[in-house]
């Protein structure tokens, strides 16, 4: 049985249990359950983990439009930008170019995208109009999970059963999101489907400075044409459906994505410059129960098709390149295309048996990813250094093909020796073709001597294989990376203390943690500007604190308060520093107040403060949402940074743009779900 | 004169020997609520119990018993069995009531039935008032009995568990101004009870709930057993199954009043 329909069947259970609750003493029955901390539906503040979840609610109430949106709520995590305008999302302080120290997962199955290692690509502006609920590990995860699951694991619900409905969004700088939603019992099938469309023209925001330490406006060649302002456009669509029979689920999951970049590498916007990707996923899964046993079959297989088209120095620049130093100019400008296309098949089983006191969960992982079809092309003459007005193929590629095959065993035994105590072990052993075997251990025991009062003491350790663009990736002049084949994965340790007081109307939340961080992957300068991908040989911490707490009151229990705060410190050796990208704030602070007039006008605050850095300001936004609720339709209406604070994100390369990733001001909008 | 005396002693207790029954006592030792409901009947002293923890190790190999007492539905099913008189309280499967005949078994059920709740309605609703009883198809049975001789214009919806959340909006978009909540395990999963209380408050429809649960998660009205009083009424029922007595438990209405003020009903102020 797929694991979404474990958690699906997991409220029945709890439901079971409500009946005997009604002369039991089953007060937290109703507090939100996770499946992401052990494969099993638990308590949150019961599960061997540090988990957050975000509920459909709350994500309406607060006006998120993405997922992005959302994932601000939770404790220490952040979200800063790539050169091309990506969203990076970071937890714990721990902050790389791709995302790839989190994992994604779409209804349990792992997504993350091997190119790269990250799942932002596609997933961390995924529509909220098709997720039910976020489940978030704020540590590691990789014993269930294996790679990726390093700082933290996102794990995405998407909705199956739901009311036959349309919404439709218009926001600032035309943005226009249509979106469908439908599902229905055919004979023994049940079907479902969730599809949307977006456009967004993009805020145009100045450009201050650039790579070249030009000021687009005065530049010095005056047929330069004014590219001086961002070019975020973006077309996107997600379509998800599914169907189930039984035990037997069938689900796929297409986006295709593609949008103009912030910057391009000259720091000098084109309109023609063009990100494009797509990804179809599908997924299957079977379950059997026998007595007390019970096996999961998943296959999963995964499409990925890069296609980055990047338009940069406008026609007529001189550049010099200090590693030849030589001067270059580009009569027709500089463009590329790199394509590539990635197949990954996969499968897993997993067995568990559960008795009186122990459910042991033990399973089997057999994965493979194929890097196929790269091509580069280019508008410089690759034996004459001519520039021209047409791309042509080069032969010396921008990455290889590449292969990687693993299979990983994994184990974990939940004992409840009484109600009160509860401990988990588990490891996890993952053999790669390309850099070696790891293995993972966890262990968790959780205290609940209190009624209200729940003690976690939680140990972990996780691994991160490397990616193919750090391991494949070849250099070029204008983009002086390297990959390196040699590098080996990266691996942490974690130690929480998590204290949780918890009642049905407040709950709080306090944990502390040590990570650990060896083999840390960051890009080594040589005398040439070459960076090259290496493992850094020493260790790297993360200290902090995370307080998280929802107060619920009123009729209905629909106005809550909820407050985050998280602290954080991270040690970093200093050419893992000057290599890589870490600069987190010491402060994050989230507060979402919901408030419901007259039963049909709810009211929503949200204010986020992001705390000093290096180089970037600390900032503080805040939007204001009302939302009209009837049986028939939900109509909301927002004000996005009410105040019109102009703020900076933390991009990949400080040294390449000290101002940062300035975002727009104040935006507005507004949208209409109708129910059929 | 001894031999008189222990006569008498023997003449005494002989009936009360004579009376104490045999009772297999059948039941799942992790509820709290069924420890506590054992040790009542153990301190009453009236009985020889014999006991059975579903969930530990139970194995009834002989019939030396003269009634079973059985707590929760796992229960009364593996009671059943033992083809003996069985009285079985808080049972919230109705199709079990089918399976034994009236005479030998005694259902104590975990909600009070449809019309007991009607009844109860019809104590603070005024006439006319249009009421759906919301149920699937495994909650049916709760409306055994004929729904007539009520004040009220009564329908009932059943909604499949597939669809629920569509056939929800529907249901709420109709002409009723009372739902009334069959005790259905569809309506404890957290997803659909949140949905019902929040189309029950932007509809300002009022929901009548089943469970005292429901009442503190939002909803405003909940009509069921005080379960404070079954616990000190079950000893009581379980004597007088022996002389083949019925008694009734006690039926409240609780109500969140500051909740129930934002709906568009006129409740008798009794």
């Amino acid at each position: 049985m797929s694991r979404f329909l474990a958690c699906f069947l997991s409220f029945l259970v709890l439901a079971s249990q409500a009946l005997p609750a009604e002369i039991d003493d089953q007060e937290l029955l109703f507090l939100e359950v996770a499946n992401i901390a052990t494969g099993y539906p638990q308590v949150k503040f019961e599960a061997p983990s540090t988990v957050t979840v975000i509920t459909e609610e709350e994500m309406t109430n607060m006006g998120a439009r993405t997922l992005l949106d959302a994932l601000r709520l939770v404790p220490g995590l952040e979200v800063g930008l790539d050169l091309s305008g990506m969203p990076i999302v970071s937890m714990r302080g721990l902050y790389t170019a791709g995302s790839e120290k989190i994992l994604f997962m779409i209804n349990g199955r792992p997504v993350n995208i091997v190119l790269t290692g990250g799942g932002t690509p596609f997933f961390a502006d995924l529509s909220v109009n098709k997720i039910e609920r976020v489940e978030i590990i704020r540590g590691p995860g990789s014993v269930l999970y294996g790679s990726n699951a390093f700082s933290g694991v996102i794990n995405i619900i998407l909705k199956k059963e739901v009311p036959t409905a349309f919404s439709y969004r218009r926001g600032s700088y035309d943005t226009d999101e249509l979106s469908f939603q439908w599902s229905h019992q055919i004979g023994p099938a049940f079907s479902w489907a969730n599809l949307s469309y977006r456009e967004d023209s993009g805020a145009k925001m100045t450009v201050k400075k650039d790579f070249l330490e030009v000021e687009p406006l005065a530049s010095q060649n005056p047929n330069f044409p004014h590219y001086h302002k961002s070019n975020e456009w973006v077309r996107r669509g997600e379509y998800y459906i599914g169907s189930q029979f039984g035990s037997l689920l069938l689900e796929s999951f297409y986006i295709h994505h593609a949008d103009g970049g912030f910057f391009n590498l000259s720091g000098i916007p084109s309109k023609k410059t063009r990100y494009a990707r797509e990804d179809f996923y599908f997924h299957t899964s079977w379950s059997k129960k026998i007595g007390p046993f019970e096996s999961e079959w998943h296959l999963d297989s995964n499409y990925y098709h890069h296609h980055h088209f990047v338009d940069y120095f406008p026609p007529g620049i001189t550049v010099y390149d200090p590693a030849t130093s030589r001067t270059y100019t580009f009569n027709y400008g500089v463009r590329w295309l790199r394509e590539a296309e990635i197949l990954s098949l996969g499968g897993e089983t997993r067995f568990s048996y559960r008795n009186k006191k122990h459910r042991l969960t033990w399973g089997l992982v057999i994965h493979n990813d194929n890097l196929h079809n790269p091509s580069l092309k280019e508008n410089i003459d690759p034996v004459t250094e001519e520039n021209l007005p047409y791309l042509v193929k080069i032969p010396k590629n921008w990455i290889r093909s590449a292969d990687r095959f693993y299979y990983s065993f994994y184990g974990q035994d939940e004992w409840k020796p009484f109600s009160w105590i509860s401990l988990t072990l588990g490891a996890r052993w993952d053999n790669y073709d390309d850099f070696g075997d790891k293995t993972s251990f966890r262990a968790g025991l959780v205290l609940s001597p209190w009624k209200h009062w729940r003690f976690k003491f939680l140990y972990g350790e996780a691994f991160r294989a490397p990616s193919f663009m750090e391991l494949y990736f070849k250099k070029c002049p204008l983009t002086p990376r390297q990959g390196n084949p040699k590098l080996d994965a990266e691996e942490m340790e974690s130690y929480e203390l998590n204290i949780s007081y918890i009642t049905r109307y407040f709950q709080i939340g306090i944990t502390f943690y040590r990570q650990n961080y060896y083999n840390l992957i960051y890009m080594l300068p040589d005398p040439y500007y070459t960076l090259t991908f290496e493992n850094s040989s020493s260790m790297a911490t993360t200290d902090g604190i995370e307080i998280e707490s929802k107060l619920v009151w009123g009729p209905g229990n629909f106005n809550y308060l909820l407050f985050s705060y998280s602290y954080q410190d991270t040690d970093m050796p200093q050419k893992v520093l000057e290599g890589s990208f870490i600069n987190p704030p010491y402060h994050l602070i989230t507060l979402d107040l919901n408030y419901r007039f007259f039963s049909k006008i709810g009211l929503n605050y949200y204010l986020r403060y992001v705390g000093k850095r290096d180089n970037i300001d600390d900032y503080l936004i805040s939007n204001l949402i009302w939302n009209f609720y009837s049986p028939c339709c939900v109509f909301s209406f927002g004000i996005y940074n009410i105040f019109d604070k102009k703020y900076d994100l933390p991009s990949i390369d400080e040294q390449r743009y000290p101002e940062g990733f300035v975002r727009p001001g104040r935006t507005l909008e507004a949208k209409l779900t109708w129910y059929f | 004169m001894k031999v008189f005396f222990f006569i008498l002693i023997a003449i005494i207790f002989a009936p009360l020997e004579a009376s104490c029954a045999h009772i297999l006592l059948v039941y799942r030792n992790d509820i709290k609520a069924y420890q506590r409901l054992v040790n009542q009947v153990k301190m009453m002293g009236k009985f020889d119990l014999l006991e059975c923890q579903l969930n530990n190790s139970c194995s009834i190999k002989n019939n030396s018993f003269d009634f079973i007492v059985a707590f929760g539905d796992s229960a009364a099913k593996y009671s059943h069995q033992f083809k003996k008189p069985l009285i079985a309280f808080f049972i919230s499967d109705y199709s079990l009531a089918y399976k034994c005949s009236s005479q030998r078994c005694l259902y104590y059920f975990l909600f009070p039935n449809a019309k007991q709740v009607l009844t109860k309605l019809s104590e603070i609703l005024p006439t006319k008032t249009r009421i759906a009883i919301l149920c699937s198809a495994n909650s049916l049975s709760w409306i055994s009995q004929p729904l007539k001789g009520f004040p009220f214009e009564i329908t009932v919806e059943t909604i499949s568990s597939s669809e629920i959340l569509s056939n929800l909006r529907k249901i709420f978009r109709k002409n009723y101004q009372i739902i009334v909540l069959a005790p259905d395990l569809l309506f404890l999963q957290k997803k659909v009870l949140r949905e019902i209380i929040k189309l029950s408050y932007t509809s300002k429809k009022l929901v009548v709930g089943f469970s005292s649960q429901m009442l503190e998660l939002g909803l405003p009205l909940v009509i069921t057993y005080d379960y404070e009083q079954i616990y000190s009424l079950i000893p009581k029922a379980i004597e007088n199954f022996e002389k083949q007595k019925y008694i009734s438990f006690p039926i409240s209405i609780f109500i969140n009043k500051k909740v129930i003020k934002g709906f568009p009903i006129n409740f008798d102020e009794q």
